[in-house]
């Protein structure tokens, strides 16, 4: 029951920074473009230099994996997430 | 040395635990070896998300990911015809452990809420690359089609050998992990729980320790998912999705975080009540749910908080 909203919920405001409502609009925007562009692009981006079985195959789980790998991504370069709340 | 409270609980528990088949077999309910394997088999998981949930501080909310590289492991390992058992349970914690090398590296950079979420990122990959694999089953998952082969004499094909394999594989961690807990490595852990700061502030290199103690959590947990593909001859994505991180997470809080046996008895609650639940309704989260409420606003540390409350002097 709306579990996918909610975990994408999380990782967008994560990914903002906790407490911070600017961070959310941005990170929102940009979850959301990660996660299209993935699922749009990735296959035919992956068959310009694998075989099309294996682009077939990866391309998929890449881009349903693409907005876990730009939070892991973020959170390892900027742990507060990219705009963390000033005065904490 | 005289056993507390909570060890004359732990021991009658166990006492039942292995009396299951005897019990099974004069009520002609074979059905029940398996629940209680499955119980086990949760309780090792859940007792290794505890290690580093309750003595160590981290919320790891990604521990399935563990579980389901174990029972791939064993999964892929029996698909290529490599059926050897000291394989498999040499190759189950093993690749569990590397993976919460690198999880546990990247992730005990953060803390707190980002520690959570951070986990749980590195869980939904795993996910998804166990769906992805689609030499191996992909999204329908794997049959298992031989179990782990230890010889003639340790025939895990029986039930009832393969239940008393979990039971001993149950009560060798209880033991470890209550050496762990009170070595010093477990006591730097527990120090740096509740005070951060003034560890690093004493000369010690918490990350590291907390990394090893994330790695020990991960391959247990690793061991036990090759437990359960051992015991379903099934694994598929399904066992590594982040609601069976949440489910291994509910049966610690529901045994009591920071107890090594409390863990055991969550598990136990958890599965037992799904399954005369769900005999019952097939709604039987909506009173599972308020229970777990009830449990966690009324005992702190769980049901093993109102069954032995902690002495005095800790």
């Amino acid at each position: 029951m709306g579990e996918s909203v909610l975990i994408s919920a999380f990782v967008v405001i994560v990914i903002g920074g906790i407490g911070s409502i600017r961070g959310a609009f941005i990170a929102a925007l940009l979850v959301g473009i990660v996660d299209a562009a993935g699922r749009a692009y990735l296959r035919p981006l992956l068959a310009l230099f694998m075989s099309r079985a294996a682009a077939d195959n990866a391309g998929p789980a890449l881009a349903s994996m693409s907005i876990y790998i730009l939070m892991a991504a973020v959170l390892f370069i900027r742990p507060q997430g990219l705009f963390p709340p000033k005065g904490r | 040395m005289a056993l507390s409270r909570r060890g004359v609980v732990a021991v009658i528990c166990l006492a039942a635990l292995a009396l299951v088949p005897v019990v099974a077999a004069a009520a002609d309910a074979p059905y029940y070896v398996g629940l209680f394997a499955r119980v086990m088999i949760f309780a090792i998981a859940a007792v290794s998300l505890d290690l580093i949930l309750g003595y160590g501080g981290l919320v790891s909310f990604g521990h399935a990911a563990y579980l389901g590289i174990g029972g791939y492991a064993v999964g892929i390992l029996s698909f290529h015809g490599i059926s050897s058992g000291f394989v498999h349970f040499a190759v189950a914690p093993a690749a569990a452990a590397a993976a919460a090398l690198v999880i546990g590296f990247v992730s005990l950079r953060t803390a707190g809420v980002y520690f959570i979420m951070i986990t749980l990122a590195f869980s939904q990959m795993v996910y998804f690359l166990g769906v992805s694999l689609n030499q191996y089953g992909g999204d329908d998952g794997l049959n298992v089609t031989r179990h782990s082969d230890f010889g003639s004499r340790v025939d895990l094909a029986d039930p009832v050998v393969l239940y008393y394999f979990v039971f001993a594989f149950l009560v060798v961690f209880l033991v470890l992990g209550g050496r762990i807990v009170r070595s010093r490595f477990g006591v730097l852990l527990q120090g740096a729980r509740s005070n951060e700061r003034r560890m690093i502030a004493l000369g010690f290199p918490i990350f590291r320790y907390r990394l090893a103690a994330f790695v020990i959590a991960g391959a247990v947990c690793g061991l036990a998912g090759a437990l359960f593909a051992n015991l379903t001859l099934f694994v598929s994505p399904s066992i590594m999705h982040w609601t069976r991180s949440g489910e291994i997470l509910m049966m610690v809080i529901l045994g009591g975080i920071g107890t090594l046996f409390g863990p055991v008895l969550g598990a136990a609650a958890y599965l037992l009540l799904e399954s005369v639940l769900a005999r019952w309704s097939e709604h039987w989260q909506a009173i599972l749910g308020p229970l777990l409420i009830l449990v966690v606003l009324f005992s702190k540390s769980g049901l093993l908080g109102l069954i032995a409350p902690r002495p005095p002097d800790g």
